[in-house]
Order: structure tokens, then sequence, then C-alpha cells
């Protein structure tokens, strides 16, 4: 029932909604129908106004008709007008390539005359200019034109005419200029070099000019290296003769390529100079070995490098002396001729580089053509005698440099003396100086890679042979010895009583280490300084190095200044010797005294003691005589060094003694004076800042200078007061706990 | 006391740890220039931020591919017909190793005998050394003692040392991979038969070398902490 009820109850409220709905939709329709009927008077009006304009639309399609039918007219009649153009043009293109044709064949007929006459009259170059002409014309047309005219056998006849005569020309043209050749005359030669380029033998030309001059260069080179081979030892150039000689052969080459390139630009056109230089480069190899070969003969080149292969081969300890060395300064001028001759040689190869990329710049524009040429460029050159030379040159030069640069620089070592005024010893300028001049030297051959060699080579040089000798020297140790003045005094006596005197040795070893010291700290400015000279002086020698060649360089560069950090650490070995055997054992006993003077002072005795002298003067006084005992000895960054290990070493000393003892407010007070005159005093000895080293002790003086325990929170917390403590919480409640007040 | 000196005779790292603290200084000094802020060509090398900078350097007969394992590596590249090396040539490429920049200084040098002296000089500075032989050329293995007794003078006793067997995509092989495994174990290197055509192993071969440099850096970088 009640479920029957809730059926109908929901069934009513759908009938209702819909009842809803449909409301809802006829009061839309209705406004709908409503809208339609407000429109419909103004729709009327629109329809009644285009009504009236369909007559005159119809027009406006017949007119639009008319025009396209205009328009295609126009469009044929034109069509007709440019065919009429277009087969007028090429009526005047033929007419034309008929008056080439028969101009052409006047000029044939013309030629064919006059070459012979020419020929007869030993007229030349009238004879080259008629097959010049007829060689300009286009042969294939000329075969068609035959079949085209009628009078077929007369110009085939002057054609032939002309074909003999060219050959005829190009036979007596080169025969004449191989006799001009034979009897040197120089006015025939450039004769006939003009005319090859008229017959159409261009190549022909260059080769038999090249061939001709390449005889000249030879016959020059000759006898420039007979004259070398002659030479007295007595004359003033004999130590670089061959390098001269190459020279000249080099200068005699370049003369030649200067003067006959303009010869060659306007007769043969430009483009053409690679051609006469591949020629002349053969002369140029052939005569540069020959050179070498009298060169190495005379300087006994491989004799020497071989002694200096053995020489490095064999172990120094075990067959010492079996084989004789070479005096460095005897390779010394041969080692410049080298350079000199490989700098000629690169200096040579950017000359020819030079021009021929000059000469192809004007006469090849395709950018494809031109890498071509300039690819058959550098392979000329790379492949040339002359470039292996350079590197057989720059490979001896590298190995007598080396040995050179290691032979001096042990002799530098070996012959180091040590004036007494001064604070280093002769090997440092003697080995920069060699190391230097090395450098230089490398600089000088042109090449960059022969450069970076040396440069790598000085960087072994000095960071194992010469880091070596300092680094030995600091490790024989500073002989400590000293015990105190007055002792040293009684040992001294009895030394010089008993005619022996060991302390000399002592003096002798101690001197010898504070040099090494020295050494190695004036070593670090020299490298800086020879990077920076060194790499202004290359920038000069080769200003267009490439961004790779200035990285290689630079690499090479920063391993050599990196010799510093060796140095560095020599130092810093040199100053912990010190500071073991000269520092700590003369401070100790001055610094403990401290426990022998007693802290819990009264008013008076506190006088009394300031009266006297206290034990901070006597500790200045002590200090003043050690420091100054190295102050002239040690160069001033390493007196800097040492200034700063010895505070460290008081300081540290002074902290370890005022633990032991104990202190009042007036020995506190003291304390904190002593602390504050010992730090002023080393501050003043040094231009370094040390009193950062003394903050520690300062703060421990200040502790102990308290009146009251509170005032201790004047300094301790965040306030602005208070101190950034370098000791800590419980060093700080030890220190306090020394105070008895 | 005398710790300084016991780095360059007891400790097995000795030569190295030097090398590390050439390299440690020389990027101190590159921040240093930096922060002066010259405006010198030098200036565009320090930009590139690198932490560690290694020297490699590959050696080995002429012809035997080493200029092609170098361009594959920096530029991607297998140019055919290459003339000869002359003297030494130099290419810098900079990887990632555990998130660090590592910059590697390719020394790529010339095989002919007449370059000797220039391409000896580097061997001192070398971080890694790579030895290459052609896989298709017995006279290339042959030579390979030769080359080691060079090594042995001339570069540091520290170096990393690498036997590369080149030109495995050819088909002529003359020594088996066992051969150059062999030898490259009796002489205390490491191998990898690589091929620059084929661009197989290349990367291997120069990653292999950066991690380990890195290790060995790393090691050196903890100790100094």
């Amino acid at each position: 029932m009640s479920l029957d009820k809730s059926k109908f109850e929901s069934m009513q409220k759908d009938i209702r909604n819909e009842l809803e709905k449909l409301k809802n939709e006829e009061e839309a329709l209705f406004q709908d129908m409503n809208n339609m009927l407000n429109q419909k008077l103004f729709l009327d009006s629109k329809i009644k106004s285009l009504s009236k304009l369909v007559p005159t639309l119809k027009i406006v399609k017949h007119e639009a008709q008319d025009l396209v039918s205009t328009i295609n007219d126009i469009s044929e009649s034109s069509e007709k007008i440019s065919g009429k153009i277009r087969s007028l043009d090429a009526a005047r293109s033929r007419v034309n390539e008929c008056q080439q044709r028969v101009s052409d064949l006047i000029d044939l007929e013309i030629c064919s005359q006059g070459v012979q006459t020419a020929i007869l009259d030993s007229d030349y170059e009238k004879g080259a200019a008629h097959v010049h002409r007829f060689l300009s014309i286009d042969q294939s047309l000329l075969q068609r034109t035959a079949t085209d005219v009628e009078n077929v056998s007369g110009m085939l006849k002057s054609v032939r005419t002309l074909q003999d005569a060219a050959s005829q020309l190009q036979a007596i043209v080169e025969h004449k200029f191989n006799e001009a050749v034979k009897c040197e005359d120089l006015v025939s030669i450039e004769r006939f070099f003009k005319i090859f380029p008229l017959l159409g033998m261009h190549e022909e030309g260059i080769k038999e000019l090249c061939t001709y001059l390449r005889t000249k260069v030879a016959a020059a080179a000759e006898k420039n290296l007979k004259s070398a081979m002659t030479t007295p030892l007595s004359d003033k150039r004999y130590s670089v003769i061959y390098a001269d000689t190459l020279t000249l052969l080099f200068e005699g080459l370049a003369r030649v390529v200067d003067t006959h390139q303009p010869l060659i630009e306007t007769y043969y056109g430009p483009g053409r100079l690679l051609c006469a230089i591949n020629i002349l480069q053969k002369e140029c190899d052939i005569q540069m070995k020959r050179i070498l070969m009298e060169w190495a003969k005379t300087r006994q080149i491989n004799k020497k490098l071989q002694v200096i292969t053995e020489l490095s081969r064999m172990n120094p300890s075990s067959s010492f002396g079996k084989l004789e060395k070479i005096d460095p300064k005897d390779l010394d001028i041969l080692i410049g001729e080298i350079t000199l001759m490989h700098f000629r040689t690169e200096l040579y190869l950017r000359f020819i580089q030079r021009k021929v990329v000059s000469d192809l710049e004007i006469s090849v524009q395709d950018e494809e053509e031109k890498s071509k040429v300039l690819k058959s460029l550098e392979n000329l050159i790379k492949n040339s005698d002359l470039t292996h030379s350079k590197h057989e040159l720059l490979l001896h030069y590298l190995k007598l440099e080396q040995y050179f640069m290691e032979e001096s620089v042990a002799k530098a070592v070996s012959m180091d003396t040590t004036e007494p005024t001064q604070q280093t010893s002769s090997m440092v300028d003697d080995t920069f100086f060699i190391v230097k001049k090395c450098i230089r030297r490398s600089i000088s051959t042109g090449s960059l890679d022969g450069i970076c060699a040396i440069i790598n080579n000085a960087c072994r040089v000095l960071e194992n042979d010469f880091c070596d000798v300092l680094r030995a020297r600091l490790r024989q140790g500073y002989p400590s010895g000293y015990l105190d003045l007055t002792q040293a005094y009684n040992v001294l006596q009895s030394s010089i009583q008993q005619g022996r005197l060991q302390s000399g040795d002592t003096e002798q070893t101690r001197t010898a280490f504070l040099v090494a010291l020295n050494n190695a700290d004036s070593s670090t400015e020299y490298v800086d300084a020879l990077c920076d000279s060194v790499l202004k002086e290359i920038e000069q020698a080769l200003p267009s190095m490439n961004s790779n060649e200035r990285g290689k360089l630079e690499s090479c560069l920063s391993g050599l200044s990196s010799v510093t950090t060796n140095l560095k650490e020599i130092i810093e070995y040199g100053i912990q010797q010190l500071r073991v055997s000269a520092i700590k054992p003369r401070i100790n006993p001055w610094v403990d005294n401290f426990t022998s003077v007693n802290h819990q002072l009264t008013e008076d005795e506190l006088s009394v003691y300031e009266a006297g002298e206290s034990f901070v003067q006597t500790l200045i006084m002590n200090l003043e005589t050690l420091l100054s005992s190295f102050k002239d000895v040690l160069t001033t960054a390493n007196y800097d060094a040492f200034i700063g290990v010895l505070t460290t070493e008081v300081t540290q000393r002074l902290e370890k003694v005022i633990m032991k003892s104990s202190f009042n407010r007036l020995g506190g007070l003291v304390l904190d004076k002593e602390v504050r005159s010992l730090a002023g005093y080393i501050t003043a000895t040094t231009s370094w800042s040390v009193r950062d080293k003394f903050a520690r002790l300062t703060q421990i003086a200040t502790v102990l200078n308290l009146e009251h325990v509170s005032e201790f929170y004047d300094y301790w917390g965040d306030h602005d007061g208070a101190l950034t403590w370098r000791l800590t919480p419980s060093e700080l409640k030890t220190i306090m706990a020394l105070s008895c007040s | 006391m005398n710790l300084v000196f016991d780095v360059h005779e007891g400790n097995p790292y000795a030569a190295q740890a030097h090398l590390y603290d050439v390299i440690y200084f020389r990027c101190n000094q590159n921040v240093e220039l930096f922060l002066q802020q010259e405006q010198t060509d030098q200036c565009q090398l320090i930009m590139d931020d690198y932490k560690f900078l290694f020297k490699v350097v590959l050696v080995g007969n002429a012809g035997v591919g080493k200029t092609c394992l170098v361009r594959r590596f920096t530029q991607g590249l297998f140019p055919p017909g290459q003339g000869a090396t002359i003297g030494v040539d130099f290419m810098i490429k900079t990887v990632d190793v555990d998130n660090e920049k590592v910059k590697l200084q390719i020394w790529d040098t010339a095989g002919q005998e007449r370059f000797r002296s220039i391409t000896q000089s580097y061997y001192r500075s070398a971080h890694a050394l790579i030895l290459v032989y052609d896989i298709s050329c017995q006279p290339t293995f042959d030579c390979l003692p030769d080359w080691l007794r060079e090594i042995e003078e001339y570069a540091s006793s520290k170096v990393l040392r690498i036997l590369v067997g080149n030109k495995i995509d050819r088909e002529d092989r003359e020594i088996p991979t066992h051969v150059g495994e062999e030898f490259a174990e009796r002489h205390n290197m490491y191998f990898l038969e690589t091929s620059a055509k084929e661009a197989e192993n290349v990367e291997r071969l120069f990653m292999q070398i950066a991690e380990d440099l890195m290790k060995v850096g790393h090691v050196h970088y903890y100790q100094q902490l």
C-alpha cells in the first residue's frame, strides 16, 4: 500500500516536472514566434530591394564576358609579336656568327699568307701571333664552316698551312731557345720564352725556362759550395760558412723567383708560379742535400751525435771515463750554425708559400679549386727533401742542444762558488743563464716544435739535475753544534790550540746549507722571470701562431713555471731543518727560564723585578742575537719564513711553560706586559704579520690578568666587547686555575 | 719532519703525487689569475672550469693510427688519407667523470724517427702513455720493446701505460688478440683493441684513462685533507 503510494507520489512528481518543462518550452516557442514576427517587416523590405537589383546583374555579366574575349584577343596577338621577335633575335645571332666565321676565314687567309713569310723573315713573333690567332679560332666551328662553303679546298689549304706552320714554329722556337740557352744569350732566351705561350705551349715554356734556371742555380751553388769547402779555418765566417752557403742558395733561388715571376705572369698569365716552383724545388732539394752532406762531413756531425748517444746510454757510474766527453763549449758555435741553417730554410719555405698563395689569390676565384691548389702546394713542401732536411737539422739541433744544456748545467753545478758577500752561489746565475741561452737559441730556429722541446728539456734539467743538487745539499742538514756562546768560544780555542779548526768545517756546512736555501728561493724568482721573458720573445718571433699552437706553447711553459712548486717544497724542507737544528735547541732553554721566575709577586717584588733584567728582556736579547746571525745570510723571503717558524716555536714553548707556573694578579700583569713586548719585538723584525701567532698567548695573559672571575664575562659571549677565542673552554678553565687569586 | 721528502722516496705514489701537486698548483694559479680579471687570451683557457688536468701522450710507429684515434675521440671524425704528423699535435677534450670536469690534454706524436727528439721531450710530464700498434702489421708490434725502452728512459716511472692494438676493422689481422694481451700483461700495462674507423673502443679507451687517473688523483686529494 505504502509502496504504491510512494510510487504514485514519484509518478506525480515526474508528471509535474514534465508539465513544468512543457510550460517552459511553450513559453520559449512563443518568444521565438514573436521575434520572427517582428523581423518579418524588415525582411520584406530587404527582399524588395534585392529583386530590384536582378536586371543590373544581368548587364554586368554581359560586360564581363566582353572583357574576357578582348583580353584573349590581345594575348593572342602579343604571342604572335614575341614569336617574331624571337626569330629576329635568332637571325641576328646567326648573322653575327656568320660575320665571325667570315672574319675568321679572312683572318685564316691572312694568317696563312703571313705566317710563311714571317717564318722566312725569321720574324717569329709575327708568325707566332698568326698562329695564336689561328689557335684562338674555334677549330670545330671551322670544320663546320668547311662543310658549308663552296670554296672548301682554299680554306682547308689555309688550315693545313697554318697547322704546319704552327708545328714548324714550335720546333723552331724550341730549337732556338735551346740554342740561346747554350750560348747564354739572355735576350734571345727571353724573346723565345715569350713566344711559347703564343703557340699554346705554356707548360713547355715554363718547363724549358725553369730547366734553364735550374742549371744556373746549380752552377752558382756548385761554385759557392766549392769556395765554402776551401774556406780557411782562419776566416772569420768559417764557423758559419755552410749556413752562409745555404743562405746563398736560398737567396739565389728567391731572386730567380722574384725576377721571373712578373715575366711569367705577364706572358703566361697568373696561376703558373706553382708549376715553376715545382721544377726549381727539385734543384733546391739536390743542392741543399749536397751542402748538408759536406757540412756534416766537415763538422763531423755524426761522430759527435754518436758520442752523445753513447754517453747518454752509458751508466754514469760503471763505464764512466771510457768515452771522452765533448766539452759543451766546443758545440756552442756548431749549434749556432745549425739554428741559423734551420731558420734560413724556414724563411725560404715561408717565402715560397707566400709567393704561391698571392699568385693564387689573383688567378683562382673558385674556393674549391683554390683549396686544391693549396693542398698541392702543401704536399710539394711537405714531401720535398728540403723539408726533410729541415727536420733532420732540427733533430741534430735538439740532440746537441740537450747535451749542451745538461753538460753546461752540470758544469755550472760542479764549478759552484760562493762569494762571501753573496747570499746565493754562482750555480743559480750560471744555470739560468744557460737555460735562457738555450731557449733563446731554440727561438732563433723559428720552429715552434723545437722551442717546445727545448722548454720541456729545460724543465727536466731544472726539476731533476738542478733541484736534486739543492735537495742533496739541504739533506746534509744544518749542524746544530752550538751549545752556548761561551762554550762555543772554548771549543774554538781548544781547536785552534790543537791545530785543527773543526768549527771551520761546521761553518762551511752551515754556509752551504744556507746558500742552498737561498739558491732555491732566488731560483723561484728566476723561473718566473724566465717564463715571462721567453713568452714575450716567442710572441715576437712567431707572431702568427694559431690558437692550437698557442695552447701547445702555453702548456709547455706552464710546465716550466711549475718548477717553482718543486723549489717551494725544497725551501719548506730547508726551513723545517733549521727549525729542528737551529731554532728549537736554542730557544727551548731560553724560554724555559720562565719557570725559574717567581710569578706570585708582591708590590715590592714587582718593582725589584722591573728594575732588574726581566725575563722577556733576556729572551729578546737572545732572540736578537740569533736573528741577527741569520738576517744577513738569508734572502728576505727565507728570513721571513725563518722568523715565522721561530715565532711558532717561541709561542708554543712559552705557552707550555706558562701552564707549568702559577700566577697572582701582579704575576698576570707582568705576563701580559711581557707578552706584549715580545709580540711587539717580533712584529718589528719582519714584514709579515706574525701578530696572529700571538693570539693565544695574548688571550692567556688576558685571562691571568683578570682581577675577578666575573670580569671574564666582559670578554666572553656574544656581546660587543667579546673576543673571538682561540682557546677552548677547557683550556680556559685550566688557565684560570693557574691564577691563585 | 721529513714528510716533504718522503713524497719522493718511500711513498709508492711519490712521482704521481708530485704531479698532482703540480696540477693543483696550476688550477689555483688559474683561479688567481681569473680573480685578477686579466683580459688576456689565457682568460679563455681559464673560463672553462676544470678540476683536473691530465696529459695523455700517444706513441707508436708511423701509420698505426694515432692521429685517427685522437681525431675520432676529440672531433668524432675519421679523415682518411691523412699525411704523417709533423712533430707533435695537441688537442684538448673535457670529459665528465663522476660529475667532475676532467680536462684531457692529448699529445699526438709523430711516429717517424726524425721527430724522436721532439716527441721524447713530452714523455716526462705525461700522466698516461698510450702505446699504439697496428694489428694488421707485424713490424709495428715487433717495435714495442723499443718503445718500452724509450718510455722507461724518459717517462715518469708511475705513468699510466696502455697498450692499444688499432685497426681491428681490418680483415688481414696479423697479431691475434691474445698475443697483444699477453704482451701487455707481461709489461704491466692495460690492454685494449680499437678501431678508429668504426669508432670502436675509442671513447672507452680515453674515458677509462680519465677515470683511472681520477682515482689516483682522489687518493692524493684525500691524503692532503
